[in-house]
């Protein structure tokens, strides 16, 4: 299948997904939804999130498709974005390897949230709990794979000396052909 | 006025100042409208990295942010996850060829690349027309916040209150006599108003976008200090306060009281959360006043220096929403202190009570900084719309003496701003408020992100985009006023809504077209 043709079939995946949830009715407590926050007990100006079994279960699948999706989607541009013309992109084992990176830690958050949401006694993980260890000690960081890429095969890949010398060519060919429409202006005036 | 009070009031008395000084100095290197809107494509690392990263860390960042997470738990932090991959993509997808499309066809201008990609001067007035009605509400509300924190901080002075009193006689005369619609309510924020558009307004209007970067420069190095500092003395109050050390001790504080709030889902939810992640992640590719700058810095291949200079500051700043948003929710839920009256007044409360006067100082200049930072950057790109892209879409050609009315623009536009923040009525600002981050992301995105990598991309699937992402954002906004009570369910961003359906729509819409013509020296670029 061509990039753009999996990126449309990503997109129109995580539209169902959405639309998977927004058609799903969310858990209520008296007058208020319940699946996305409400108010505290106590103090006025916080939030709780609640029961989280109540509020997870009904849009479990939705939200593993969304994620999921979205780490596919973003690899996916930034493959669309490092392509050269009709060559072989050469990023593309480094970006494939990259993708499995960031869907394991995606994966692995996922999963420990659902073993937290049943755990009667959650342990702390480097001050967090482990699902939100794994938010922040390895989705958030595990984009910088893609940044050292990028950094690392920048003027191997993404700009190299011979594109410098092409897009100097164009620039040439573009000045002339634009004091080429300049010079017939003038000539028919 | 106190002693504290006067160190915070000199910290950012001499912010201003300093941004006086630099507009000054960049007038002089301010010398045609190419230096102006694009800052003669000279900028350096350092400039254009520190530039990128403070244009998108708002005011709301430091105010808004800590208090979401104060209200919501760990939920805001995936605005700040995403910085991660949203960096990624920007770059991946624009900075190269944004810069090339840029020098090879001397756009000042993002309409002017996308007219430049797409042929199509529909395309170019569309996304001028986006920009502009988004400028005005991001300005608004900016100015907006910008006047309120100046009247914190200020001590009420009776010559003060007597100029205010008169500037709103003025507009309540105004209005009357020339029957203008809007709403002239006692604000009290008038003179503050004044103040701060003037000092806005002098340095974009004398330096434009030079002043507008170098004050970026300063601004991105007052946040990050500010930011660091603020996180050590968020750990340390939480370690003096609370049972236990640092976060572990604000996490068995929070996790007692509501396990939600400190999983990776906040209380807002899983969808909630991951819509944010979808719509901040992309949407940094479709904030004009942050991408513009991919047009400006000197060399191509300064891209990746630039990369990792935007991410770092980015991250180090977002260290003071982290921190004090958590400290302050464990604090207040360990009854260590007392309950806020807003979420909002979280950063200012744990200034007060936690930090030095010094620091408070400081991060109140970061705090301008960062608003300041982003409404510089908005009042140039507004400026480029009036005069160069809008002009030249309807009638083939910019403006002649353009760098006169840029400078007239940036008034004008800065002026309407602050008309709009002070008279208009919640319903208006509402409207233009809806032209955020979301907005920007679903109108922009498509056009240019994906445009300048996809050859497929056709400008009718541009023009429908955009009209379709206004429509859904105005749509969502307004939709609790024809039916009460409406809300997304599962908190699912409304951006990324409009987001969602905006790409898929882009792609769809260019896979069923014919391949598009696009002219030989832009293709020859994309295949760079």
């Amino acid at each position: 299948m061509k990039l753009p043709w999996f990126i449309f079939a990503l997109l129109l995946a995580m539209c169902g997904a959405v639309g998977g949830v927004l058609l799903t009715k969310e858990p209520s407590q008296g007058p208020i939804n319940a699946g996305h926050g409400l108010p505290h007990p106590t103090i006025k100006s916080m939030q709780i999130g609640g029961d989280s079994a109540v509020r997870y279960a009904p849009i479990r699948i939705s939200v593993w498709v969304f994620a999921v999706g979205m780490v596919f989607f973003f690899t996916a541009l930034l493959r669309l974005a490092s392509q050269k013309g009709e060559t072989v992109n050469r990023l593309r084992w480094p970006l494939a390897i990259g993708c499995v990176a960031y869907l394991t830690t995606v994966i692995g958050m996922l999963i420990s949230y659902e073993h937290y949401i049943t755990d009667p006694d959650p342990r702390l993980r480097w001050g967090f709990p482990i699902p939100s260890a794994w938010m922040l000690f390895a989705v958030w960081p595990t984009p910088l794979l893609f940044v050292i890429l990028y950094v690392a095969t920048f003027s191997r890949w993404t700009f190299r000396p011979e594109d410098e010398r092409a897009f100097e060519r164009i620039l040439a060919e573009r000045a002339s052909a634009v004091n080429e429409t300049a010079n017939q202006a003038e000539g028919a005036n | 006025m106190d002693g504290r009070q006067a160190v915070i009031l000199s910290c950012v008395a001499a912010y201003m100042v300093m941004c006086i000084a630099v507009g000054l100095w960049a007038m002089r290197r301010t010398k045609s409208s190419k230096d102006f809107f694009v800052a003669g494509r000279s900028l350096g690392v350092m400039v254009a990295g520190l530039a990128v990263f403070s244009s998108q860390l708002s005011g709301f960042g430091f105010v808004g942010g800590p208090g979401l997470v104060y209200r919501m738990g760990m939920s805001s932090f995936w605005l700040i996850v995403c910085a991660s991959i949203g960096h990624c993509l920007t770059f991946y997808l624009v900075a190269k060829r944004l810069r090339l499309i840029s020098e090879l066809r001397e756009t000042v201008s993002l309409p002017d690349a996308v007219a430049a990609r797409y042929k199509s001067e529909t395309s170019r007035f569309l996304t001028s027309i986006a920009i502009l009605m988004g400028v005005l509400g991001y300005l608004a509300t900016q100015i907006l916040a910008m006047a309120t924190v100046l009247r914190d901080i200020v001590p009420r002075i009776a010559w003060v209150d007597g100029i205010n009193d008169h500037l709103f006689t003025m507009a309540k005369w105004g209005a009357d006599t020339f029957h203008l619609p809007i709403v002239v309510e006692e604000s009290g924020l008038e003179i503050y108003v004044v103040i701060a558009c003037a000092v806005l307004v002098f340095y974009c209007v004398t330096g434009g976008i030079i002043a507008s970067v170098y004050t970026d420069l300063v601004q991105g190095a007052v946040m990050v200090v500010a930011a660091v500092l603020v996180f050590a003395a968020a750990i340390y109050a939480a370690t003096d306060n609370l049972p236990g050390r640092g976060f572990s001790a604000m996490s068995t504080v929070m996790l007692a009281d509501d396990r939600e709030a400190i999983s990776p889902w906040g209380t807002l939810g899983a969808m909630g959360c991951l819509s944010w992640l979808f719509v901040f992640a992309m949407g940094a590719m479709g904030q004009p006043h942050v991408i513009s700058k991919m047009m400006m810095y000197k060399n191509v291949r300064d891209a990746r220096s630039i990369l990792v200079v935007s991410l770092t500051g980015f991250t180090l700043a977002a260290l003071l929403w982290i921190g004090i948003g958590l400290v302050m929710r464990a604090l207040v839920l360990g009854g260590a202190h007392p309950e806020l009256d807003s979420a909002d007044s979280a950063a200012a409360s744990f200034l007060q009570n936690y930090t030095h006067p010094l620091l408070a100082g400081i991060v109140f200049a970061g705090l301008f900084a960062a608003i300041m930072s982003t409404a510089d950057g908005f009042l140039n790109i507004g400026a480029a719309a009036v005069v160069h892209d809008i002009p030249k879409a309807l009638s083939g050609k910019s403006l002649k003496r353009e760098l006169f009315w840029a400078r007239t623009a940036t008034v004008v536009i800065a002026v309407a701003a602050a008309l709009i923040a002070l008279y208009s009525g919640e319903k208006l600002v509402a409207l233009l408020g809806a032209f955020g981050w979301g907005t920007f992301a679903a109108a922009l995105v498509p056009a240019i992100a994906i445009g300048l990598n996809w050859k497929r991309a056709t400008a009718r699937a541009v023009n429908v985009t955009i009209l379709v992402s206004l429509s859904i954002s105005i749509g969502l906004k307004f939709a609790p006023n024809f039916w009460p009570g409406f809300a997304i369910p599962w908190g699912i961003d409304g951006g990324a809504i409009a987001l969602l359906v905006s790409l898929t729509l882009f792609f769809g819409i260019s896979l069923c077209s014919k391949p598009p013509k696009i002219d030989p020296d832009i293709e020859a670029v994309m295949d760079l």
